[in-house]
């Protein structure tokens, strides 16, 4: 046992560190990724364009066949179900795995196809060391298996006003509803 | 006479191709990479095009040099994104490695993003899982260490044994098949895709079985399961990294 106990120790003072993360200055924003995104209309973008909205991100890729278009379809879900006085600031931001491929001329199809209408639904394509850094700082895991191919978890994120990550769900998870609630409780 | 001339310029060809070898880094040959466990059964066996890496972990004194030049990612300074309270926590101050701190020990206490800002800043980048462990699986004499019992003694010895502090300096580990020192006697290293889908985690798409390769290679195992547990703004006493680099033709 003396063999496996270094890094479930190293782990326990990975986890110590996380949990003092809040104390001392201000959380950590997203926005200050300060990495340029293209949407599918071909524009840049920011994620500080999203400054003073609560926004839900989820990252995909247009050809999984599974969990992602039904992660669309529960962000859909949470879009019926959010407040009233909340829906018209409330953002959803998809965001690809696939640099290759999900060009804006991909990404402009899918938002078609899924019927996501309206400009509060954000679809974004970077680069591959952009999506890298996103995952890495959402917590996503994901591989590329074969172009166009990607093994990744699932989890949906819900970004406060300022940008803060304050609350995560797996995406299959049947709890969307409480999300769309959660939409009108953050800052 | 002629095949002692061909036999003289294979000679001379060797010690051209080293030269060309970036200095402070050692070049590792194209070949193939499995990852030991697999999330999707029958997943493909990787190409790894011939690259650079490192001889050794980056050191504070290197360190502070880039801190020097980009004051953003001082101690204090750090955004809270980039890395946990823990950031160069063993250092006496923002421009200060201090004695627990060793100018030529490698540095630890730092965070994913900073790993990579550090790399970008001199012209490198992190390597990726699949370069690292290849540079990992060659041994002391032999390009396949699991064939050379006294390498995998060593590295089973290092991973059994505790933390030192301060760390000793980084560059005196034997060199492997490549030249490459530390690897699996210093610190555990951070890697570009860190959070690659290695292991089957709660919710995955696309794979439904976990396939494990190769069972006799435990700290290949240990790296992959070290690697899944840590978020990018993590810091710890025993998590350094080295850069790689590309090589022109391959890139």
């Amino acid at each position: 046992m003396k063999f496996g106990l270094r890094p479930f120790l190293l782990l326990a003072a990975g986890l110590f560190a996380c949990r003092g993360a809040a104390a001392p200055s201000s959380p950590p924003s997203l926005y200050d990724l300060g990495r340029t995104w293209t949407t599918d209309h071909g524009l840049p973008f920011q994620f500080e364009a999203l400054r003073g909205h609560p926004t839900f991100l989820a990252m995909f890729f247009t050809r999984c066949g599974s969990v992602c278009p039904a992660t669309v379809a529960q962000l859909k879900r949470i879009e019926a179900a959010l407040p009233p006085d909340t829906w018209t600031k409330v953002r959803f931001v998809l965001v690809s795995f696939d640099s290759e491929g999900d060009t804006p001329a991909v990404l402009s199809a899918y938002r078609e196809a899924m019927g996501l209408k309206g400009e509060h639904w954000i679809l974004l394509h970077g680069d591959a060391e952009s999506v890298r850094e996103l995952s890495a700082t959402l917590g996503i895991a994901y591989s590329q298996r074969a172009p166009g191919q990607f093994i990744h978890s699932g989890l949906v994120t819900l970004l406060d006003s300022t940008g803060v990550a304050s609350q995560q769900w797996p995406s299959l998870e049947g709890v969307l509803q409480s999300a769309a609630q959660s939409a009108g409780k953050v800052r | 006479m002629i095949p002692l001339r061909i036999l003289l310029l294979g000679l001379a060809a060797v010690p051209g191709a080293t030269a060309k070898v970036a200095p402070g880094m050692a070049r590792i040959p194209a070949g193939a990479y499995a990852y030991p466990i697999s999330v999707a059964p029958g997943a493909p066996t990787l190409h790894v095009p011939a690259f650079e890496l490192d001889v050794r972990p980056v050191t504070n004194a290197d360190f502070l040099e880039f801190v020097r030049a980009r004051p953003e990612w001082s101690r204090s300074r750090v955004v809270r994104l980039y890395a946990d309270p823990g950031y160069l926590g063993d250092w006496t101050a923002d421009f200060e490695p201090g004695p627990e701190a060793p100018a030529d020990a490698p540095v630890v206490n730092v965070s994913w993003f900073a790993a990579r800002a550090y790399a970008a800043w001199r012209g490198k980048r992190l390597p990726t899982i699949a370069e690292w462990e290849r540079a990992a699986l060659a041994g002391f004499a032999e390009a396949r260490g699991a064939d050379e019992p006294a390498y995998r003694e060593a590295t089973l010895a290092w991973y059994a044994a505790s933390l030192p502090t301060p760390l000793p300096a980084a560059g005196r580990g034997r060199p492997n098949f490549y030249g490459v020192r530390d690897l699996v006697d210093l610190v555990w290293e951070w890697v570009e895709d860190f959070n690659s889908a290695e292991v089957a985690g709660g919710v995955t798409c696309g794979g439904t079985g976990e396939g494990v390769r190769d069972f006799t290679d435990y700290p290949a195992f240990m790296r992959s399961a070290f690697r899944s547990s840590l978020r990018a703004s993590y810091t710890l006493p025993n998590l350094g990294f080295r850069c790689a680099r590309s090589l022109p033709s391959s890139s």
